[in-house]
């Protein structure tokens, strides 16, 4: 019998939270039930330019026209750093789709603290700034620090050909659209932030691309 | 007569709702393309998450640069204003870790040993929060066996604190959305991962 009571006795304060909890969860239900009833209504009403909505105002019609002229009406370029791809664009359509090689996400630190260098490909909204036949590379700093070797203090030092590839396409910061020698590791995350594109990708970009050119990198 | 009432009630009654309908349409897509307008005329990337089409667009000047199809999504909290809002955050249990270059260790012979950050490396469940206490929970759709133990601990979250965060934050009067969107697979959810950054500006509707 007492059994029976102490066990009864530990159940009341148990069965309280419960009760407590579950209360706590079907208000939770209700609010939310009741918030995203709303939230529907909205995303009914937000329906852009779909078939059978009915007519657009003139003012939407006007506002979509905006949105649209903001478009580049010449060639641009598009790059997927996640997938590896390059797409030369026109409009809708897609001229030209390149495997690429994008970069690594490394981190690199001077020895003896100071400078860090993150390679990644920076992402967002850029164009061609400039257009090299035959480029040699400027060895930055952190190339060097990379090899573990000394930083040159002469410029010509910093020089090295044929590394680069045929042309080189600039979009700032030091960040290029250039050839590469290491064509099997073309759609994988390998470089130090520019774009590697095998050799006769490269040839096309550099024709149809002039100074100006959109370039967008998500 | 009666009938004839009834039927002159209809006759009324329908144009003038779908009239009423329509111009709350074209107020709420005004609203969606002014939202737009102000992102694409910015040089950046910015994303629409379209929750009643189910699709997920990144953009950039108005051009669509890649889009997810989403294939399932609940709300919870808050309904969330058509206007800009930014990232302020990713979490996720076990964020990728960048590799550290070890100077001196790339000569020739470990050119082709890939130290790299890349696709496969990123979360597929993770939570985006935005300003405003708007949180969208993303994560693949759930696939196999394996999949049962996320799956009971999205359903206990789902029916248990989600409810409760509701109450907490309707008690303290701060705003709080939870959208939970479901993704076609691990993949994609990955590169939602990928292209969305700290920053990046954003509308839901």
């Amino acid at each position: 019998m007492s059994k029976k009571k102490s066990f009864v006795a530990a159940c009341i304060p148990l069965g309280a939270l419960l009760l407590i909890f579950m209360s706590l969860a079907i208000a939770g239900h209700l609010i939310a039930v009741q918030s995203s009833s709303q939230r529907k209504n909205i995303s009914v009403e937000n329906n852009p330019g779909q078939a059978g909505w009915g007519e657009t105002s003139p003012m939407n019609n006007d506002l979509r026209r905006r949105i649209v002229n903001l478009s580049p009406r010449e060639l641009y370029i598009v790059m997927d750093t996640a997938n590896n791809i390059l797409y030369l664009k026109k409009g809708e359509q897609t001229i030209r789709k390149c495997v690429i090689s994008c970069g690594s996400g490394n981190i690199l630190s001077e020895p003896g603290g100071g400078r860090k260098w993150i390679f990644d490909t920076p992402k967002g909204e850029f164009f061609v700034k400039s257009k090299i036949r035959e480029p040699y590379w400027i060895k930055p700093d952190w190339a060097f620090i990379e090899e573990g070797k000394d930083v040159p203090k002469d410029a010509k030092d910093r020089v090295e050909a044929d590394f680069l590839g045929e042309y080189a396409l600039g979009f700032g910061d030091g960040y290029f659209i250039h050839g590469t020698l290491y064509t099997r590791l073309l759609g994988r995350n390998v470089t130090h932030g520019c774009i590697r594109v095998g050799d006769e990708d490269l040839r096309e970009l550099y024709m149809a691309a002039s100074i100006g050119t959109k370039i967008f990198i998500f | 007569m009666l009938p004839r009432l009834i039927s002159l009630f209809f006759v009324l009654a329908i144009p003038a709702n779908i009239l009423g309908y329509s111009s709350a349409l074209n107020d709420s897509e005004r609203l969606l393309l002014e939202s737009e307008l102000t992102l694409a005329k910015k040089p950046g990337l910015y994303f629409i998450l379209d929750l009643k089409d189910k699709r997920i667009s990144l953009k950039a000047r108005g051009i669509l640069l890649r889009e997810w199809e989403v294939k399932q999504v609940r709300y919870w909290g808050n309904p969330v204003a058509v206007k800009p809002i930014s990232l302020t955050d990713k979490m996720t249990i076990l964020p990728p870790k960048r590799e550290r270059i070890e100077p001196g260790e790339s000569d020739e012979d470990k050119k082709y040993e890939l130290k790299a950050l890349e696709l496969d490396d990123m979360p597929s469940s993770y939570t985006l929060s935005f300003a405003g206490g708007i949180f969208l929970r993303i994560r693949p759709e759930a696939k196999g066996w394996t999949s049962i133990f996320p799956m009971t601990l999205s359903t206990l979250k789902r029916h248990t604190l989600f409810p409760l965060k509701t109450v907490w934050f309707s008690v303290k009067k701060k705003p709080f959305t939870s959208i939970e969107i479901v993704l076609n697979n691990k993949r994609e959810s990955q590169a939602l991962y990928w292209a969305f950054t700290e920053g990046t500006e954003c509308i839901i509707f």
